[in-house]
């Protein structure tokens, strides 16, 4: 009966110790990955910071005007191009007839919205 | 274990046990009970070594987490905080940079060293460089805010005398548009000059919250670009803009022509461009002073919109007389001589108001203090010293009497917001403060004042400054300025004053330019109906649909106010 308790003791005394040991290693190798991600985390944020500048260096307006009179048909919006869609005219249901002056006028669909 | 050997414990368990009584036993028994005490004893802290072993190891997972907490993510270290627009984007940052150093006494050969650094650093100043190298010092700077790229340049050289340090550099990067609303600030970091003058310690104190402007990059940036065409096409000298919310007071573009950019460290030359003419500059503005004139007229009750005063002939005030420049040579309503700008007219409307009541006006508009506004260069209005009759005259058409852009954007703002003088602000304001205002002039006046301003632009001097889609309401202005002998009809003033949408104001939007010359397409005139109108009138149809606002066409409906006497009939939009 003391034998078998010293025994199991021993084991589990045995057991623990080899957990412990492994637990201890096991938190500071996540330790040092946590440290390690802080600091990659703040270099990220670093390098955001001087993204975040570029763009706003790269969005100057006069900068966009000018690549967008180099490269785009962009033109200032016109007051007028602004219409409420209660002014909007409303939609005509097309009739058999419409759709035969339609079918006339040429290929359905060539006309820009 | 080996059956062979002799065990002591199996043979204590099989041998005849020892049988002892009396004293011996008692012993034993004692021995025992020691033993077993002690055993016991071992036992407990064993089990409260182990106890404490699954705490840790199992249950202690909330220690473990306050550990994990303690590993911070340290923000970027930033020295000074960054100022961003409205609408978030970045005027102003700190960018990390390395500076470079040199110990001198390790340096070798000063002048081949200086030459080549040069190459990599162009705008460097080399005779300092070269002296500084050839010095005993062990700490001299060289560069304080050099790229990547330089950095592995100068390492290159292999020179032992030359290092780094990591620092911080300020850099602006919508550069020359917001600068003189920005600033900027040394290479130590020191604000000297604009939001980064006036807000130093607030953004050294706390660099983590961005300092947010009042400002909307998108319309400073149409502000700056027509102000700048229109400076080149009239040849100006300058030019200023401002563009101001009435309602909450705040500046959404502010432009002073010419201007510098604040990325170049070398300001030497800059004494001219660093003036900020909106606010610092204080002018004699003309005749948008008499939008001024005229309200408190009318809101006095001296006169009322179908009464008027003779402007047959010059004015004469003590020894001065008093002219106008598009004489009618007739009786003129209150409507036409803001319409026409007559300063005979607007000289003796001045004049039944009388200097008490205009000095209390233009002192609740904030005309004769300097502004109230978070920038550092703020100029002081130049008042008359005397407010004598030829004094209140002149001031009447807006001589005598010197204020910033911004106070005159200001006052006809308060003029146009149901007569609340709300105060301009460059920090953006949130939706749950709004302003305080003052009442400056019964809302009846505002409205009144609302029609004369549209009809300027409707049938007087400022037509040049409508929008499609934007109403606008204004007054132009020709100031004379100052020469060798008194005022010179050749050099001026153009200002226009512009409000929209008019039927329910939002911006004022002003434009000065600094003595434009007019050219063929405007008959050679330079007032500030031919030169500054039409900016203002771009700068609206632009800005309109950036802000948001639904364009609006007045219907035209008017109302007749009276007949002049030579037959034409005066009719005031209603809105």
């Amino acid at each position: 009966m003391n034998r078998r308790l010293t025994i199991i003791a021993s084991l589990v005394l045995g057991i623990a110790a080899i957990g412990v040991y492994e637990l201890k290693y096991e938190v500071a190798e996540l330790e040092a990955d946590a440290v390690r991600l802080a600091a990659e985390l703040a270099k990220e944020r670093q390098a955001l910071h001087v993204l975040a500048t570029d763009w706003a260096y790269l969005n100057r307006p006069e900068y966009l005007s000018e690549l967008v009179e180099e490269h785009l048909d962009l033109v200032p919006l016109d007051a007028d191009r602004i219409v409420a869609v209660q002014d909007l005219p409303r939609r005509v249901t097309p009739t058999p007839e419409l759709a035969q002056i339609d079918a006339a006028a040429g290929p359905a669909g060539d006309e820009k919205p | 274990m080996n059956d062979d050997a002799p065990n002591p414990q199996s043979d204590r368990k099989h041998a005849p046990r020892l049988r002892l009584d009396g004293a011996g036993r008692q012993a034993l028994e004692i021995g025992r009970r020691r033993l077993a005490i002690g055993a016991g004893l071992f036992a407990l802290a064993f089990l409260g070594l182990s106890g404490r072993l699954v705490e840790v190891g199992l249950i202690g997972a909330e220690r473990a987490t306050t550990a994990m907490a303690r590993t911070e993510i340290a923000e970027p270290m930033l020295q000074r905080g960054d100022i961003v627009d409205r609408n978030g984007v970045v005027l102003a940052t700190n960018l990390e940079v390395h500076a470079l150093y040199a110990n001198a006494r390790l340096v070798h050969d000063a002048a081949t060293t200086t030459a080549r650094l040069a190459e990599i650093l162009p705008g460097l100043d080399t005779e300092a460089v070269a002296r500084a190298l050839a010095s005993d010092s062990s700490f001299v700077w060289i560069h304080r805010g050099l790229t990547p790229r330089q950095v592995v340049a100068v390492n290159r050289l292999g020179e032992p005398g030359l290092d780094f340090l990591p620092a911080q550099r300020r850099f602006y990067p919508v550069g020359r548009l917001a600068a003189h609303i920005v600033g900027f600030s040394d290479v130590d970091g020191r604000g000297l000059a604009g939001i980064e003058r006036h807000y130093n310690d607030a953004l050294q104190t706390d660099p983590a919250a961005p300092l947010r402007l009042s400002v909307d990059i998108r319309f400073q940036h149409v502000l700056r670009a027509e102000l700048a065409k229109a400076m080149d096409e009239f040849r100006a000298l300058g030019a200023a803009g401002v563009v101001l919310d009435v309602v909450s007071g705040e500046v959404l573009a502010m432009v002073s022509l010419p201007d510098f950019d604040p990325n170049q460290t070398d300001r030497k030359s800059d004494a001219e461009t660093l003036f900020n003419r909106a606010v610092l500059g204080v002018y004699e503005m003309g005749s948008t002073f008499k939008a001024f004139t005229t309200a408190m007229a009318l809101d006095a009750g001296t006169v009322t919109l179908t009464d008027g005063y003779d402007a047959s002939k010059p004015l004469r005030v003590s020894r001065f007389t008093i002219r106008d420049y598009h004489a009618e040579n007739r009786w003129l309503s209150v409507p036409e001589i803001f319409m026409h700008s007559s300063n005979i007219g607007a000289a003796k409307m001045a004049l039944d108001v009388g200097a008490e009541r205009q000095r209390a006006f233009l002192d609740s508009l904030g005309l004769l203090r300097p502004a109230k506004v978070e920038l550092p260069e703020i100029g002081r209005p130049l008042e008359p010293p005397q407010w004598k009759d030829v004094t209140v005259a002149t001031v009447g058409f807006g001589h005598g009497i010197a204020v910033s852009p911004l106070q005159l954007a200001s006052g006809i703002g308060a003029l146009v917001n149901d007569g609340d003088l709300v105060p301009a602000t460059m920090i953006a304001r949130t939706e749950s403060e709004p302003p305080a205002g003052t009442r400056v002039i019964k809302a009846e006046t505002s409205y009144r004042m609302r029609q004369l301003l549209r009809l300027v632009v409707e049938r007087g001097t400022g037509r040049k400054a409508d929008a499609e889609g934007y109403p606008v309401g204004g007054k132009t202005g020709t100031a004379e300025k100052i020469g060798a002998n008194g005022y010179d009809r050749k050099r001026v003033m153009s200002s226009f004053v512009g409000v929209f949408p008019i039927n329910q104001p939002r911006y004022v939007v002003l434009a000065i330019l600094d003595e434009p010359k007019g050219h063929e397409g405007t008959y050679n005139r330079a007032s500030g109906g031919w030169t500054a109108a039409p900016v203002v009138g771009r700068v609206v149809a632009q800005i309109g649909p950036m802000a948001g606002l639904p364009p609006v066409a007045l219907d035209g409906a008017s109302s007749p106010l009276l007949v002049t006497p030579d037959g034409t009939e005066i009719r005031l939009a209603s809105f």
